[in-house]
């Protein structure tokens, strides 16, 4: 009942306040929700946060910017999100669901960095606003599904990348990152090809390639993982989870990186599994205890 | 005071008969070859010797190479069976924490386990010694499925597990189960059913072998054919069985590229495979003695026993 009730309490964000970097105004240009196939935010023009604040009496400091996947299409905006951040307030943990706008031409000036450009500055509303919503402000990390795993591998491994002018100095680095089935290539080899061709067009560089292939952005400050991954994911191909949780090693940052032997792709909690995909939230869960994310 | 002192002998005598037949009803010693080992040549270096308190077994003293035997409680006993292959880098063997405590779990969730104390390889006891260790694997696969009915175990769900170097051997016996390493003298399939390893020795390859372990197995100067034909990566195919892996990713003695290399030809091969990997722990850790993530393996590894059917009759 107290869940509920906290839960309807969760109050949206602007974050740009109107002045989105880099946009081309559109008025034909309107957000819709498209059911067809499966259901999803498209035409995303003003980017917001919705914020699901941890009961009050379980509060444990730790908050979650969620980015859902969709391809850098559309945002699976139920299943990687809202019923993300109702699973996270169980854990005590403040869910913050970014919709974040998705590349198109006919909108932004610079297509491919404007999921970043929202990511960080989500990071960075959540960092400011810590205190005010009881948030410990080295406890704030980024979680990400399929695409959305891509934005957030995007923000940990290019969170100080200037793309866009930031009001302050607040840090836009997650302190740590959950990585879903998550794109982390570009690589021609493994990537998804329509997040790809979404986010960087249809003749990419070499050089933007390797930008937005963060297994090869990885360094010493790029935030711990925990990663989940399908052996049989006929969408997104392993070896982009397991590309990350390498150079990870490489640069002696802890990662934790799950292959289950099925699931394909796309089950979100993985409620309607019975597979051993369906425990992945249970590792996450320990994994966030023993990092100490779960107590104040 | 004669009909006394018989008593008390009597009475002593089936005291003992009494212990020891209850330590045999838990820990059953099979022997695998009933003296006829395939190969083998005596070294007085070597003597057969069983201390039943130690933790780490010496080479020196496996001559006879057995099963200990830990059946699954009848109540609860699902039919599966696991043989155990503890580490060591084929060296000696670390028959508690990669054997009996892990025999003990997986009676825990009813499945009957055996402890393979499988000879080291040493020149000097063997005519082959890179073949020794798969000699007593393979016999023990055949042992454990042609008696099969007689200890209540399904012959479709016999696995091999394996820890370390001992990894490296069950990875051996899931990928070489057709070598023809001994004179069999029955049909039956050495093949495992699935494989359970736990930071596993896979491969031979000089980039990412256990050196220790590659040494004792194919020597100093093994042929490029020798060290591919015991990199289990390399020979996995469609009939390999399907494997559930844990590794670490700070693992300094035997690096993680082993396992992932297993679980990629695994899945290219479209067999069925699990891959856990944790940041912490390093290697050597058994059942996992820490509160830390690596430490929840077994969990994790009881739901994949669940889902795949081994934990149910």
């Amino acid at each position: 009942m107290i869940a509920a009730s906290v839960f309807s309490q969760s109050k949206v964000i602007d974050i740009w306040n109107g002045k989105v970097p880099g946009e081309i105004p559109n008025t034909n240009y309107k957000e819709i929700v498209d059911s067809s196939y499966w259901i999803k935010i498209r035409f995303v023009t003003k980017p917001t946060i919705q914020v699901y604040p941890a009961p009050a009496d379980k509060n444990t400091g730790t908050a979650v910017v969620v980015c859902p996947g969709g391809g850098y299409y559309g945002l699976s905006y139920v299943g990687e999100g809202t019923e993300v951040a109702k699973w996270l307030n169980q854990l005590g943990v403040t869910a913050v669901v970014l919709h974040y706008r998705l590349p198109d031409d006919a909108i932004m000036q610079n297509k491919s960095i404007a999921p970043l450009q929202d990511g960080q500055e989500a990071m960075r509303i959540v960092r400011r606003n810590a205190t005010k919503w009881g948030i410990d402000p080295h406890k704030i990390g980024i979680m990400g599904f399929s695409a959305g795993g891509h934005l957030a591998s995007t923000v940990s491994t290019h969170f100080d990348e200037k793309v866009y002018e930031s009001k302050d100095t607040t840090s836009a680095r997650p302190d740590f990152s959950l990585l879903i089935y998550p794109v982390i290539s570009m690589d021609s080899a493994i990537t998804h090809w329509g997040s790809r061709e979404s986010l960087l067009g249809k003749n990419p560089t070499p050089e933007i390639l390797k930008h937005f292939s963060n297994a090869l952005q990885v360094n010493a400050n790029t935030p711990p993982a925990f990663m989940v991954h399908s052996m049989d994911d006929g969408a997104v191909p392993v070896q982009n989870s397991i590309e990350y949780a390498l150079a990870m090693q490489k640069h002696n940052i802890p990662c934790e990186l799950h292959i289950y032997e099925r699931g394909g792709h796309g089950y979100g909690l993985g409620k309607k599994n019975t597979g051993t995909e369906s425990t992945w939230p249970e590792a996450c869960r320990k994994w966030m205890e023993v990092r100490g994310l779960l107590v104040k | 005071m004669m009909v006394s002192k018989l008593k008390l002998t009597m009475l002593a005598f089936i005291c003992l008969m009494t212990i020891s037949g209850g330590l045999s009803a838990q820990t059953k010693v099979i022997d695998l070859w009933n003296g006829k080992i395939p190969g083998a040549k005596y070294s007085n270096h070597f003597k057969q010797m069983v201390d039943t308190a130690a933790g780490w077994v010496d080479k020196h003293s496996i001559v006879n190479p057995c099963l200990y035997f830990y059946p699954a409680p009848v109540a609860k006993a699902s039919g599966a069976a696991v043989i155990i292959c503890p580490g060591g880098a084929y060296g000696g063997l670390a028959i508690k924490h990669e054997g009996e405590q892990v025999a003990k779990w997986l009676n825990r969730l009813g499945v009957t386990a055996f402890v393979l104390k499988y000879r080291l390889p040493d020149d000097s006891i063997m005519e082959n010694k890179t073949i020794g260790p798969m000699q007593d694997g393979q016999r023990a696969i055949r042992l454990v499925r042609s008696h099969a009915k007689e200890w209540g175990i399904n012959p479709a769900k016999i696995g091999i597990m394996g820890f370390s170097a001992g990894g490296h051997l069950a990875a051996t016996l899931s990928t070489l189960y057709n070598d023809k390493v001994y004179e069999s003298d029955d049909q039956m399939s050495a093949r495992p059913d699935f494989s359970i390893l736990i930071y596993p020795v896979i491969s031979m390859n000089g980039d990412i072998t256990h050196w220790g372990s590659r040494i004792n197995l194919l020597g100093n100067s093994p042929t490029q054919e020798m060290v591919k034909h015991y990199s289990n990566e390399l020979q996995v195919n469609d009939k390999t069985p399907p494997a559930f892996m844990v590794h670490s990713l700070d693992d300094d003695a035997v690096p993680v590229q082993n396992s992932i290399n297993y679980a990629l030809a695994l899945h290219k091969a479209n067999i069925s495979c699990e891959l856990h990997l944790y940041p912490t722990g390093k290697h050597g850790y058994g059942m996992g003695k820490s509160t830390d993530t690596e430490s929840s393996w077994p969990e994790t590894c009881r739901k994949w026993m669940e889902v795949r059917g081994l934990l149910v009759k």
